[in-house]
């Protein structure tokens, strides 16, 4: 991803923006613009909560490059308190101790092991509560 | 005055043993701890820095009071391992916490000092009414070349002050700040160098005892006033033995100081040591108490900083308390810390 196309995520990224759809109530994370279930074109940003539950998550051994450092790390599916299920890390558990159920809060961490010379990613992932 | 609305800390949750150091480079753990005063310290997550670790402190520190973040009109970073040469770590922070545009603000350097520095600029701001309300972080992820005796001490965590001067929201006024500095060699990093270098026992006597026992001298003639005038003292702790020192030469005692000694637990986080010293010393303290602290940093200087504890600390939202960030600990291997800390180099 470009360091513009990053830029242009950093408030979804960084506070959990997503939209919703005022015609159907459909929630979305990452924003979207257009309500891919009633059709309707309007939509408004809602800041999701930072807490929710595990819905299922993954043990990642073999990673992309840029996050070969955090290997292991575990991907999971979280169902926001009152928003939608969004995917990201859980962080600082081992995957053994995670359980589909468990709470989790959203902490600010690095996205990816940084390039030398470029910009930093940060944004959210979750802890176990 | 201005003073403290609320606070907060971030310690990350791995720690590597002096003992686990020390096998590595052949030396005896006991003579190193008993030395240093240190037995662990914390290590940064994989994806944990000083900005991660700053946001941490804040969010802990603006959960426990009901404020309009845009009311927040300065917030400053003090550091010595900001992620980049050139580009602040500060609005990361401001808009990951949801701060708007409208605020002042800079990353601070000033080895172990700078977090002390931020809370001057703020408290300053404050009294100008230049500000409404204002952060100042204090946050670091050491680094200590490997082998090297700073490896046991350099570790990783953060203080985050949110300071006002509405006195129904001030939980510790400032009294007053005073500083001392002089230009001294004891601990410096060049411009394209990984690590600091450091002039081995010069970092004592001229270094930080002069520094830290001066700076607390001038602000006790200048305020006509001992150690006995106040209830807790907070010194740097770049290993455990110099603050007791400096504590025990200004004339406190091992009372005042004990319960800002996070250093014996987590070893020296650098421009947060003498922030979470204190976050230490208000998880506990009572109203009317008068709270001294003294930070250091190499090069040198200290700013010394007075608080009088007051009742609205009463009404302060629980928030979770250092000893707790300080017990939950996973411990790493060697190899492990050298993975999380950027020391082993991949092309």
């Amino acid at each position: 991803m470009s360091i513009i196309q990053n830029w242009r995520l950093y408030e979804s990224r960084y506070n959990l923006v997503g939209s919703v759809c005022r015609t159907c109530g459909k929630q979305y994370f990452p924003k979207s613009s257009f309500c891919s279930k009633c059709g309707s074109d309007k939509l408004t940003d809602e800041t999701f909560s930072k807490e929710g539950t595990v819905y299922s998550f993954s043990k990642v051994n073999v990673s992309p490059y840029l996050f070969q450092k955090q290997t292991p790390y575990v991907v999971a599916l979280i169902k926001l308190k009152n928003g939608p299920l969004i995917t990201s890390q859980i962080v600082d558990s081992e995957a053994e101790k995670i359980k589909i159920g468990q709470k989790v809060k959203a902490v600010f961490r690095k996205i990816s092991d940084e390039k030398k010379g470029e910009i930093i990613s940060y944004g959210i992932k979750f802890r176990l509560l | 005055m201005p003073g403290i609305v609320t606070y907060g800390a971030y310690i990350p949750r791995y720690r590597v043993t002096v003992e686990e150091i020390a096998k590595v480079w052949g030396k005896d753990p006991q003579d190193i701890s008993h030395g240093l005063f240190v037995t662990e310290k914390s290590v940064p997550g994989v994806d944990e820095d000083t900005i991660t670790i700053a946001y941490e402190a804040s969010r802990q520190a603006l959960a426990r009071i009901d404020i309009d973040l845009q009311k927040i009109d300065a917030l400053y970073i003090g550091s010595e391992s900001h992620p980049y040469a050139v580009k602040p770590s500060s609005v990361t922070v401001a808009t990951a916490l949801g701060i708007d545009n409208h605020y002042f603000t800079a990353d601070l350097e000033f080895a172990c000092k700078a977090g002390t520095a931020a809370m001057q600029i703020v408290s300053s701001l404050l009294a100008c009414r230049k500000a409404r309300y204002g952060l100042a972080i204090g946050a670091d992820t050491a680094q200590g070349k490997p082998g090297d005796a700073l490896e046991y001490t350099a570790a990783a965590g953060g203080a985050a002050f949110v300071m006002g001067s509405k006195r129904e929201e001030v939980i510790a006024e400032v009294e007053d700040y005073a500083s001392f500095a002089s230009d001294t060699p004891d601990f410096w990093r060049g411009k394209y160098n990984k690590y600091p270098s450091h002039s081995e026992r010069f970092t004592g006597m001229p270094a930080y005892f002069k520094h830290v026992v001066g700076a607390t001298e001038h602000y006790f003639k200048k305020a006509k006033c001992l150690a006995k005038d106040f209830d807790k003292a907070v010194f740097h702790m770049p290993n455990g033995k110099f603050p007791r020192v400096a504590a025990k030469v200004l004339g406190f005692k091992e009372s005042q100081i004990k319960d800002s000694l996070v250093v014996d637990l987590i070893g020296n986080t650098y421009s947060a040591s003498s922030l979470l010293g204190l976050v230490r010393v208000l998880d506990k303290a009572k109203p009317g108490e008068r709270i001294l602290v003294t930070s250091y940093g190499s090069g040198s200087g200290s700013d010394v900083f007075v608080f009088k504890v007051t009742d609205n600390i009463k009404n302060l939202r629980k928030g979770q308390k250092l000893n707790s960030m300080i017990k939950d600990k996973k411990y790493l291997s060697y190899g492990e810390y050298c993975k999380h800390t950027g020391k082993i180099v991949q092309n």
